[in-house]
């Protein structure tokens, strides 16, 4: 599944006088499976890009295309829905149910997948994100935020889309819920060749496990390449984003003369500085 | 002014704060402890100076206890960030050069007075957080409650934002911060862990982050550089706790 930018500008609020312009001139494509990363600091207009990949609204001006579809305001894209998972920034927007039950099934019971593996899908997806079936009887507006995002998350995960879109999943959880997610992707990733799309903030959590960054700021996109963008700290210090903690640690240790190498997960650090202590 | 806030549910909870206490409190409880703070249970006795919390005097316990709450964070008030900053100091009514002379010098330390005249909705994550923050603190009250909102701020904001905190604490307020993310706890003078419903654990920052086995078991984690120096230690390079990048590189190469 391509999903191809091409030139994408977005300004919402035409002609009246709240008009803000929220993407500029943006080009980029994503081919293969994989994770990729928006990072950016507020106002730098990450989610009108999720917004844009799943037809929620449409460019202003140039090009969106979505594998054979094409975003122009057309409403024949039901097939397409089954194939994009977005999860948003205030998981809260997403309930309408009343149960957390009836809000998985829903998608199954839109997408029409057979009834008779229903309770066997909801209890995988559920499991997937690490909670148990004795939250099916909840309210989800109820749950705790970190809950919510995991509910959330496992209502994408149920219909098994092929594109799956993370707003700022990373805000306000505990580090041990994102190694748990770090572990998710991975299966996600390399088991059922999904493309995951993170739109966040938080150069740390993407230093470990991303692919492919994009840096934006201010409507732009700045810079594209691979992980090894993060460890540019200037670049990042200048649109207003702090440096990966591992990376911020090593250029430390690093001004006493050494030569430390840039790790992705904090076990590997320690075994390098203890290499290069003794 | 020892015991400002005293706070009690039953048996199971306990704890008083004094003034110019900046408090974190994580595990998983947090919203059954801001649902007590707000709507007050029964079984639950809130002092907060020498006043009790209680359904008579509520309007007087909400001047001096404020709120930021995750859950409020896309309802808005007014047209324009003046008007929904303004908005507490209106229904208190406070005289028009009072309030502009409040908005003027907060909004500068906020960097927020090139948006006083834009609308809300328009404004970005971090710059919300920043306006709700702003329409709590400027009815100067004691007691400012904060519920998971910081982590939405920008690296640059979040700086600025624990700075303004710094300097209300010091002005003898007390910060309560409901938050999941560890890395805001190393701000905070004292950890409490709410889990289940009861306390778990209460102390100094670095000796509730020592714990590693209690939050490893509740599922917490630790912070990044603490993290780190408990690795260390485990393999005898450093013998105490460095909190910085710079220290902690300096002890490995004394």
């Amino acid at each position: 599944m391509e999903i191809v930018f091409n030139k994408v500008s977005f300004v919402i609020n035409k002609n009246t006088p709240l008009e803000k312009t929220i993407l500029n001139d943006i080009s980029f494509s994503i081919i293969d499976e994989g994770i990729y990363s928006f990072i950016g600091a507020s106002n730098s207009g990450k989610t009108a890009i999720g917004d844009l990949i799943s037809f929620l609204s449409e460019p202003t001006k140039g090009q969106v295309k979505i594998g054979r579809y094409k975003n122009n305001g057309k409403k024949a894209i039901k097939s397409l829905r089954l194939q994009i998972g977005y999860v948003f920034k205030n998981p809260y927007d997403m309930f309408f149910n009343d149960t957390v039950e009836k809000e998985l099934s829903y998608a199954i019971d839109q997408f029409g997948y057979k009834q008779d593996s229903k309770d066997k899908r909801i209890l995988e997806s559920l499991k997937l994100v690490g909670l148990n079936e004795l939250y099916l009887d909840k309210n989800p507006m109820e749950l705790s935020l970190i809950e919510a995002k995991k509910i959330a998350l496992a209502c994408i995960l149920i219909y098994n889309p092929k594109v799956i879109i993370l707003d700022e999943i990373t805000n306000g959880i505990s580090s041990s819920d994102k190694a748990e997610l770090i572990r998710l992707f991975r299966i996600l990733k390399n088991k059922y060749r999904k493309i995951i799309i993170l739109l966040s903030k938080d150069t740390s959590f993407c230093y470990q496990i991303t692919d492919y960054v994009y840096l934006m700021s201010y409507t732009r996109l700045i810079k594209s390449g691979k992980r090894d963008l993060l460890e540019d700290v200037e670049t990042l210090n200048e649109i207003n984003l702090e440096p990966p903690k591992i990376v911020s640690f090593v250029n430390t240790y690093n001004k006493k003369g050494r030569e430390l190498n840039y790790y992705n997960n904090i076990l590997d650090l320690i075994k390098g500085v203890y290499r290069d202590v003794f | 002014m020892n015991d400002y806030f005293k706070y009690r549910y039953s048996t199971d909870i306990d704890f008083n704060l004094n003034v110019g206490t900046h408090l974190a409190i994580i595990g998983n409880s947090n919203d059954f402890f801001l649902d007590t703070l707000i709507n007050k249970n029964e079984k639950c006795n809130i002092f907060i100076g020498d006043k009790e919390y209680t359904p008579e005097n509520k309007y007087y316990i909400r001047k001096l206890m404020s709120f930021v709450l995750y859950k409020h964070l896309n309802i808005f008030v007014g047209e324009t960030v003046r008007d929904e900053i303004i908005f507490g100091l209106e229904s208190l009514a406070y005289t028009k050069d009072d309030i502009n002379e409040r908005v003027a010098s907060l909004s500068r330390r906020f960097k927020l007075d090139h948006l006083l005249e834009k609308d809300p909705n328009s404004l970005g994550a971090s710059d919300k957080v920043k306006m709700k923050l702003l329409s709590s603190l400027i009815i100067k009250p004691n007691v400012l409650v904060i519920d998971s909102v910081l982590c939405e701020l920008d690296y640059v904001d979040k700086l600025l934002v624990f700075d303004i905190l710094d300097e209300y604490v010091k002005n003898k307020g007390v910060v309560i911060n409901l938050t999941r993310d560890m890395e805001e706890t190393l701000e905070a003078d004292r950890i409490i862990i709410l889990y289940d419903n009861k306390l778990a654990c209460d102390g100094k920052t670095i000796s509730v982050l020592n714990e590693e086995k209690l939050l490893k078991r509740l599922g917490l984690g630790m912070p990044f550089i603490v993290e780190l120096n408990k690795y260390l230690m485990d393999y005898g390079m450093i013998d105490k706790y460095h909190l910085t990048n710079e220290k902690l590189v300096g002890a490995l190469w004394k």
